[in-house]
């Protein structure tokens, strides 16, 4: 055994190092948080995800606290998670989640969220096929898939010519009526983006008609910015779809305009969804028919409602203040679903509320608190926790 | 199994002066660049100016580990590239060593009275653990050096630091020794299935000779060709990929056991029946 000596130090030395600091060495690097609930069910603040930096001596670390612990991004650095991160934007869609619960297999090879239209009977999915080669062919062609719920069966059109193809860039929303299939694409003209309905028969792919919004703009300014307010559910059916417009760099001028699907009008409001009478920061939801805004100073969150169908507007129909929440400041406000969620800051510590969008009830608050300190006293994770961020992810539940 | 490791220890005991000199070296190196930095960081902290751009980052109040490893990158960097360089040539020397001089070696390995597949399970396994214990060197070196500076640092002016931070502070640890071991072992075992492919590229041209390199490097590119496969029928634009997330993980990891499965295979193979001497 003697003369194995140098081999047996060899093994025990690659063995021992290695596992010594996978099992040993990594432990307690960083301090682990947590959203610590003040008031409220821990279950509403289970979307909040607060996310930033911790400071170290020469670097920071990305993080995101939620109710459930910290997790720090550079941990994650494997090959698994890389590819699982792939299209995390994507998969954390809400109705994207249930799309691929739901078809698992339709959903294969379609990763454009605002490609998708769902309704009761039927999904639809529109994806452009750009070609880069340079030959006489349009440059973009359209392909649908139609997949019948009920039955399971799918109906694909390829290679659907587009007039004008080379102009086409996006697709910005799906809609289904009766028979046809109705796409607003972005177009790019002449260095300027402009939106146009492209109408298709569902039982063909033959493309029925084309209409140019910018036609039915009163406005004759040459530089305007026409966006779409996407409605919170992408994939429901909408025969309205609302924009807002501005003109100049300075987006001056802003109004908003409504295009049914139904009629091919485009329609200037006679007042903006957000009425004459906002003033300052404001975040809004357009949720089918019901138009959510928020008005966001420090504070106090001020909630209104607009009905973009009878017109009906109830303005600050709840009203909730930082002293109410018992904080120094509302940072910032998001509204998704039938929730609002608050960004707070208190003392210097970062935290969340949740508030239901009905009555602005408050449903959840907390704020992030050391779960495993690292010996860190309040004042160094005040200096070192940097959460600047708010973002809500949902996932589905089972 | 007594044959393998009697082979393994052969071929450990065949390189060991390589590897305690690769080590040597290597703690040579980093102990005195941080030697000399900590000394002369403290003179400059002790009122004397420092030189504009003698660092790469201010000299902090109270120094550490991970600040001077930041400052000495280097002299650490150097001895890693060094026996990086030094283990990718032995890659091949490992085996032509055995055919070089008059007396070749390889005469006495073929005649053993064992499976000719040990000799090449024996170096690859004994090439793996020269990797890995240079790694471990490294990691073990690590807690030797922060007790110089442990020595050479008052306390008052030292601060503490972590291992991971210390490595994340060099640019050449901070890829080769990657926080999660699971990535580790990716790494670690994409390089095992290179040293594979490479092994039997070179027994290809020990048993075909002139013909045999054509064949070696025809087959280091089958297996690079394999392994780049998905970005070839799929492009690299990922909206046209009909897999998920999971599926291409899944694929990416079959097509690397493919290749190990496959050269390892090959190897053996070749070297129980077509190598002759």
């Amino acid at each position: 055994m003697r003369r194995y000596w140098f081999s047996i130090l060899i093994v025990l030395l690659a063995a021992g190092g290695i596992g010594t600091y996978y099992l040993i060495g990594i432990r307690g690097h960083l301090p682990e948080y947590i959203i610590e609930t003040v008031q409220g069910d821990t279950k509403e603040g289970a979307a909040v995800v607060l996310s930033g930096s911790h400071y170290g001596a020469m670097r920071s670390e990305p993080l995101d606290v939620t109710t459930e612990g910290s997790n720090y991004l550079g941990r994650n650095l494997h090959l698994r998670e890389r590819l699982a991160d792939a299209g995390t934007w994507f998969y954390q869609d809400l109705n994207i989640q249930q799309l691929l619960k739901d078809h698992k297999a339709f959903m294969r090879g379609k990763n454009n969220s605002g490609g998708f239209y769902r309704d009761a009977e039927m999904v639809i999915y529109a994806e452009l096929s750009t070609s880069t080669r340079h030959t006489n062919a349009p440059y973009a062609k359209l392909e649908l898939s139609m997949l019948d719920e009920e039955t399971g069966k799918v109906a694909t059109f390829k290679s659907i010519a587009l007039d004008e193809p080379e102009q086409i860039y996006n697709i910005m929303n799906v809609q289904r009526l009766d028979n046809e299939v109705h796409i607003l694409f972005r177009k790019y003209e002449s260095h300027t983006s402009n939106l146009a309905v492209y109408a298709f028969d569902s039982g063909t792919g033959k493309q029925l008609r084309r209409i140019d919004l910018k036609n039915q703009l009163k406005s004759k300014a040459t530089e305007y910015n026409l966006n779409l307010i996407a409605n919170e559910s992408v994939s429901k059916p909408s025969d309205l779809i609302y924009f807002t417009y501005s003109e100049g760099s300075e987006a001056l001028n802003r109004k908003n305009y409504a295009y049914s699907y139904r009629t091919g009008k485009l329609s200037e409001l006679s007042e903006t969804l957000w009425g004459p009478d906002i003033g300052g920061f404001f975040t809004y939801s357009l949720q089918q028919d019901q138009f959510y805004y928020a008005e966001i100073a420090p504070d106090e969150v001020v909630l209104s409602l607009y009905h973009t169908k009878t017109k009906a507007r109830k303005r600050a129909y709840a009203t909730v203040t930082a002293k109410q929440l018992g904080v120094d400041e509302i940072q910032s406000a998001q509204i998704q679903k039938d929730r609002v969620y608050l960004g707070l800051e208190k003392a210097g510590v970062k935290g969340a509320a949740v508030l239901r969008l009905e009555d602005g009830k408050l449903l959840f608050e907390g704020f992030a608190v050391q779960a495993s300190g690292n010996g860190q006293t309040d004042e160094e994770m005040k200096r070192r926790l940097h959460l600047n961020n708010l973002v809500i992810e949902h996932k589905l539940k089972d | 199994m007594n044959r393998y490791l009697k082979l393994v220890h052969m071929e450990i005991y065949r390189f060991r002066i390589v590897l305690l000199v690769l080590m040597g070296i290597t703690a040579l190196c980093q102990m005195s660049a941080l030697i000399w930095m900590l000394k002369k960081a403290l003179s400059d902290l002790r009122g004397e100016h420092p030189e504009a751009g003698a660092y790469f980052s201010p000299i902090p109040l109270r120094i550490s580990f991970e600040w001077a490893m930041f400052n000495t990158q280097m002299w650490f960097i150097i001895p890693v590239l060094l026996c990086i360089s030094v283990l990718s040539l032995y890659v091949f020397f490992i085996w032509y060593r055995d055919w070089i001089g008059r007396n070749a070696f390889i005469y006495r390995l073929l005649m053993l009275p064992t499976a000719r597949r040990n000799i090449y399970l024996a170096k690859i396994t004994a090439l793996l653990l020269f990797v890995l214990s240079i790694v471990s060197f490294q990691l073990a070196l690590l807690p030797v050096l922060e007790l110089v500076i442990r020595l050479v640092v008052p306390a008052e002016l030292r601060a503490d630091s972590h291992i991971i931070d210390i490595i994340s502070s060099n640019q050449a640890l901070v890829e080769l020794i990657p926080r999660q071991f699971e990535q580790f072992f990716y790494m670690y075992g994409a390089g095992a299935v290179i040293v594979a492919a490479v092994f039997t590229a070179i027994l290809l041209e020990r048993s075909y000779r002139r013909l045999g390199i054509l064949y070696g490097l025809l087959y280091l590119s089958g297996c690079g060709l394999v392994v780049a496969s998905p970005i070839l029928l799929f492009g690299t634009n990922e909206s046209v990929i009909y897999l998920y997330p999971t599926e291409i993980y899944l694929m990416l990891l079959l097509l690397f056991l493919l290749v190990a499965s496959a050269s390892v295979w090959l190897g053996m193979r070749l070297i129980a029946k077509k190598i002759t001497v």
